[in-house]
Parts: structure tokens; sequence; C-alpha cells
């Protein structure tokens, strides 16, 4: 989920990044459109205040040529004395030809002659050259600010960018906080789904439609559950039952070898169901315990030692090694499902092997921890669906462990514990 | 003879006659037994059960709701025998009140030591004096008594060390779950001490401690306490 936020933080500022160089690119762009625009061209096209100098001084064009250029333009210009009165001028509207006092020139110098845009130009000789456009065409805005405002405006301009973009982060960071904290209730609740740790989701809030889904989901697959316990307790009870007949009739036959043959054909359906029962669970991805860390040597002891109380070895034996620097070593497991990851290859230790076998379990170090069961008979081709092993194999996959089945006249399955 | 009364309730007939007929070969003298937790409840009222094999799956009223019974007004100790072996269920049966919990099918064997190891851990005062080849152990005084009639005084340790083996008399107690016993939990490295432990008790129980009988050593397992009772 964080990798989620953080992949969705860093989009979001891209986003941002994105956003501020498209809205610069469009008022780019506009400007240059608009310099580029019909409307511009009558600024754009306007003669320089030279061209018209020039013309003045007979440099260049001549008068009729200099009128015919600005009247094609709808421009004109005049040229005003110190004293008001125009010297000369060229496409001239009639309102303009008039005498011009101090407060005009300060006032059109700096906006509008009668309503007419106009560029204004001192030339040495103290005139006046006025160049005007047509009304309507052209804006002229002036701006006054003091120096240090107009700096501080400077300044202030990336200044406002910075701090919109920080203002962007830390509302999106709230946000995203908030959504973490609605979502965090429903990612919990997927993975919890069906199990004893999945608590009904709160059916208020963000997500609504979510969390009725998961509730009843989770409903569905408690109930499928519950109906898979109660098929596979029924199957149990009707195989079991007759089994404990069976297994307490031996006590009752004086023949013993005959009554550990028959206890040993109990043991073996008794783990087959066992199995079954198990990987049927293991199946439909339900985890039978906790994985935690524990002392491996200890729990292997305790699966070992219950494997021996709850069976009858006969005439087996059942040999442990823990080498004494692997004593220590601990690993994250199922108790539960090491103890029948155990009971499994000891069962077919038992079950394959002649009287007197002795099957050896070993803990040693091969560039790291490893569980061996050695039979010293490769007795198990003899019969068998291998449930038993595929568990075993299973319950190793689901522990993160790799299985090996080595057959060389002996029997021996290695697993490759990982530490944690 | 064991003189403690046991109820076996199961619906399997020929199974009910079976264990009746297994546990009384094996010195139980008071067995009873019913067909179902009516029945089984008619039985209990009379107040004259020690210990009681309840199956779980049954017509009528089934073991888990019959132990909820037995749980309201009675400690009488309960042993559940099962066909639902997954750890659900036995963690269910735990939080009912059950004092132990077997699955079937079951060895005989097994049945009995349970048997004996909850009687014991339920009724301490009649497990005082413990029959070994050679000698008695008396908890209640922690001491040992040697059949040539010399006495030992036990250590706090080794009262604890022989009453976990001996209420798992018969079964072999892991080399951890005897450290455990003996000073709680993080048991690394306790072994030796452990050892130390064993052959101080061995002194005090064994005719000949090099060759013991009572106490056997499981090499690489744990240890096995047999009682004259086993």
């Amino acid at each position: 989920m964080i990798e989620y936020f953080r992949k969705n933080l860093v989009q979001s500022v891209l986003l941002f990044v994105l956003f501020a160089f498209f809205n610069l690119a469009v008022f780019v762009g506009f400007t240059v459109y608009l310099a580029w625009s019909e409307s511009s061209e009558t600024y754009e096209e306007r003669l320089s205040f030279d061209t018209i100098e020039d013309s003045l001084a007979g440099t260049g064009l001549n008068a009729n040529e200099l009128e015919e250029e600005l009247k094609r333009r709808g421009h004109f210009y005049l040229l005003i004395a110190s004293d008001g009165s125009i010297i000369s001028s060229a496409a001239l509207p009639e309102e303009l030809n008039t005498h011009y006092t101090l407060s005009d020139v300060a006032s059109f110098s700096r906006w509008y002659l009668k309503g007419y845009p106009v560029n204004t130009k001192i030339l040495g000789s103290g005139e006046l050259l006025v160049y005007g456009f047509p009304k309507d065409k052209v804006v002229k805005y002036a701006l006054t600010f003091p120096t240090t405002g107009f700096v501080q405006t400077l300044i202030f301009f990336p200044l406002l960018l910075v701090v919109n973009f920080l203002f962007f982060l830390f509302l999106f960071l709230r946000r995203q906080k908030n959504t973490q904290k609605e979502v965090r209730p429903v990612l919990e609740g997927i993975q919890g789904l069906g199990s004893k740790d999945f608590s009904p989701l709160d059916e208020t809030g963000n997500f609504l439609d979510l969390k009725r889904a998961l509730n009843k989901t989770d409903k569905i697959l408690k109930q499928k559950e519950a109906d898979r316990r109660d098929w596979i307790g029924g199957i149990s009870h009707d195989v079991r039952t007759p089994l404990s007949v069976i297994s307490a009739s031996c006590e009752l036959i004086k023949n013993e070898e005959l009554s550990r043959r028959i206890r040993l054909n109990v043991l073996k359906i008794k783990n087959l169901v066992d199995s079954l029962n198990l990987q049927n669970k293991l199946n439909y991805g339900i985890s039978p315990g906790k994985t935690e860390t524990y002392r491996l040597s200890s729990v292997l002891r305790e699966s070992a030692v219950g494997f021996i109380n709850e069976n009858d070895l006969g005439s087996c034996e059942l040999k442990l090694i823990v080498e004494p620097e692997l004593e220590s070593f601990k690993t994250a497991l199922d108790p539960y499902l090491f103890g029948r990851l155990l009971n499994n290859l000891l069962n077919n230790g038992l079950v394959h092997n002649p009287d007197g076998t002795v099957i050896t379990v070993r803990l040693y170090n091969d560039h790291g921890p490893v569980l061996s069961v050695l039979n010293p008979i490769d007795g198990s081709s003899r019969s068998g669906t291998g449930v038993g092993l595929a568990l075993v194999e299973k319950i190793a996959k689901y522990h993160g462990w790799e299985s090996q089945i080595i057959r060389d006249g002996r029997f021996e399955v290695r697993i490759i514990l990982t530490s944690p | 003879m064991n003189p403690e009364r046991i109820l076996f309730v199961d619906d399997d007939g020929e199974l009910r006659e079976l264990i009746k007929d297994l546990l009384s070969a094996h010195g139980f003298k008071s067995v009873t037994t019913a067909g179902d937790g009516i029945e089984a409840l008619k039985i209990l009222k009379q107040g004259k059960t020690d210990l009681v094999v309840l199956d779980v799956m049954m017509p009528h009223l089934d073991g888990l709701d019959l132990l909820k019974i037995i749980r309201e007004n009675s400690n009488v100790p309960v042993i559940l025998l099962t066909a639902k072996g997954e750890d659900e269920d036995r963690i269910q049966g735990f939080e009912y009140g059950a004092d132990d919990y077997l699955v079937k099918p079951f060895l005989t064997k097994e049945l009995i030591l349970r048997i004996k190891a909850v009687l014991r851990r339920a009724y301490p005062g009649h497990h005082n004096k413990v029959l070994l080849d050679f000698c008695e152990i008396r908890f209640d005084k922690a001491e040992a008594l040697k059949n040539d009639g010399t006495s030992y005084n036990l250590t706090a340790k080794e009262s604890k060390i022989l009453k976990k083996l001996y209420e798992n008399s018969g079964c072999i107690v892991s080399l951890d779950a005897l450290c455990e016993c003996a000073i709680g939990e993080n048991t690394y490295g306790y072994e030796n001490t452990l050892m130390s432990h064993i052959r101080h008790i061995r002194e005090k129980i064994e005719e000949d401690p090099s060759r013991p009988k009572s106490l056997i050593t499981v090499r690489g397992l744990g240890y096995k306490l047999v009682t004259k009772n086993d």
C-alpha cells in the first residue's frame, strides 16, 4: 500500500510540473498568437521614427511616399513645435489638426490623443514627433510602481509559485493520509478475508460499497469454511470411529505380528485422512495456524517426542541428531504444520520399512540449515498414494523452504531451510 | 488398581464395549459407559464420576454441548475424544473447558496414559506417592525413600522435574519441556544443567545410577519415567 501511495505522490508532483509547463506554454502560445493576429498587424507594421525623421530631413521617403505608406496602414504622424503648433503632418485625421497645449502633450504622451493611441519622440531640435494609430486598435496602459515594490514583485512571482507548490504538496499529503486511513481497514479486510482475524468493517464513510461487499464475501467464505469443516468432520468421523474400534481390537489379538500389522494399516489410513484434510485446507488457501519465530531444535524435538508418544514404533527406532551449532537456530514456522511435515515423514518410514528400522532425523549445516529424514531402505515404491509426501512438499513450500527427495537405495527427504 | 471412576461416552456401542474392557484390563476398576449426552448427564448427576472421556460427535446432545453443561457446575476432568483433529477444533474443545484432547483413531496405550496424566493433575493429593522399581517418591515431603530404607531429600528443581516426568509417566518428555518446567522460558543452554539435575535425581532414585531403570534417557529427545503403576 505504501508503494502505491509513494508512486501516487511522484505521479502527482510530475502532474503538477506538467500542469505548470502546460500553463506556461498556453500563455506563450497565446501571446505569440496575439502578436501575429490581424489586430496586432496594425501595431507591428508601424513605420519607425527614423523613417519619418529621414523623410523630414529629405534623406528618405519623400512627403508623398511617406503619406502613402501611412495611409495604407491607417497611421498618421504629426510634428509639434515647442509652442504647440503643428509643423508638419501626414494622413492626420481632421479633428487632430489643431494647436496643442502643454497639458495636451502631457496627457497624450502617456495615454491617447482624442482617442487615438500615439507614440511620441522628442527630436534633438526640441520638437515632438507623434506617431498615431487608428482608434481601438492599440491599447496603451501605463503602470507606475515604486522601485522597491517593483523589485519585490519580481521576487514575489517565483516565490508565489514555490508557495503554491508547497501548499499543493501539503494538501495532497493531507488528503493522501486521510485516504490511507480510510483504505487501510479495507486492505486489512481483504487480507484477512475468510479468516478469524477479519472483523466486520464499519459500513460508514467512504468506500461504502466496497466495505459492504467485503463483509458479505467474508460471511460467504466463513460459511463455506464451516461447511467444509462439517463435511470433513463427518467423513472423518465415519472413517475414524471404525478405525478406533479396529485399533482397540488389536489389543485383544494375542499374535503380536498380526496385531502390529493391523495397527500399521490403521496408522496408514489415519495418516491418509489427516493428510487429505490438511491438503484440502491448504488448497483452500487457509493457513491452519500462525507463523512465528521458533528455535527449530526445540520444535523438532517436541514434534518427534509427540510422534513417538502417539504411535507404536514397535521395534523401529527414531534417532534424532541436532548439530550443536544449530541448537540455537531460529526460523519462522507454523508449529502445527511443521509437526504434520515431520509426522508424515516419520509415518512414511514406519509404514514402508521392516521391523528394526532406524529412522534418522538430522538437523545439520550444509551451506545453510538442512533437515533430513533418512530411511535406510527405499520401500516407498511398494504402495502408497504419495499424498503424504505431496503434503510435505506443500508444507515446505508454504514456509518458503525447498524439499528434495533422494533415492539411492535409501530414502531420504531433505528440507532446505532458509534463515529468518 | 486405579480407584478412580471413569465414564466413557461414545455413540458407537462396539467401541464403548471394547474400551470398557480394555480400561478394566489396565486396572481401572470402575468404568461406566453412555451412548449419548443425555444418558451421560444422568450418570454425571449421580456424582460418582472422577473423569469423563467424551466423544464430540454424538446425536441428540453432542460432546461440546454436554461439556458446556458439565462445566456449569462441575470441575470433573474431561478428555475429549473426537474425529475432528484440526487446530480450531482442539482450541474450541479447550475453550469449552476440556482437560485434554485425543483424536480418533487412537492407541489404547495413549488413551490410558492420558487418562492417568489427567487424573494425576486433577487429583494431586491421590498421587503424592509414586512407586518406582527401587524407591518411593513422596512429593508432599519432597523425598525419595529407597527400598533399602535410605531417604533422600529432593531439591525444589528436582521435585519439579520429577513431577513433570511423573505427570507424563510412560511417555517421553522432551529436553525442552523439562528445561521449561525447571526454569521457565528461554531454556536455550540449560540442557547441561538439566543433565546435572537428572544425574542427582538418579543417585536418589536408582539402584545403579549408571544403569537407570526408572528414569530412562531417550537419546537426543528427552527422558521417560517408568513407574510401577505403568
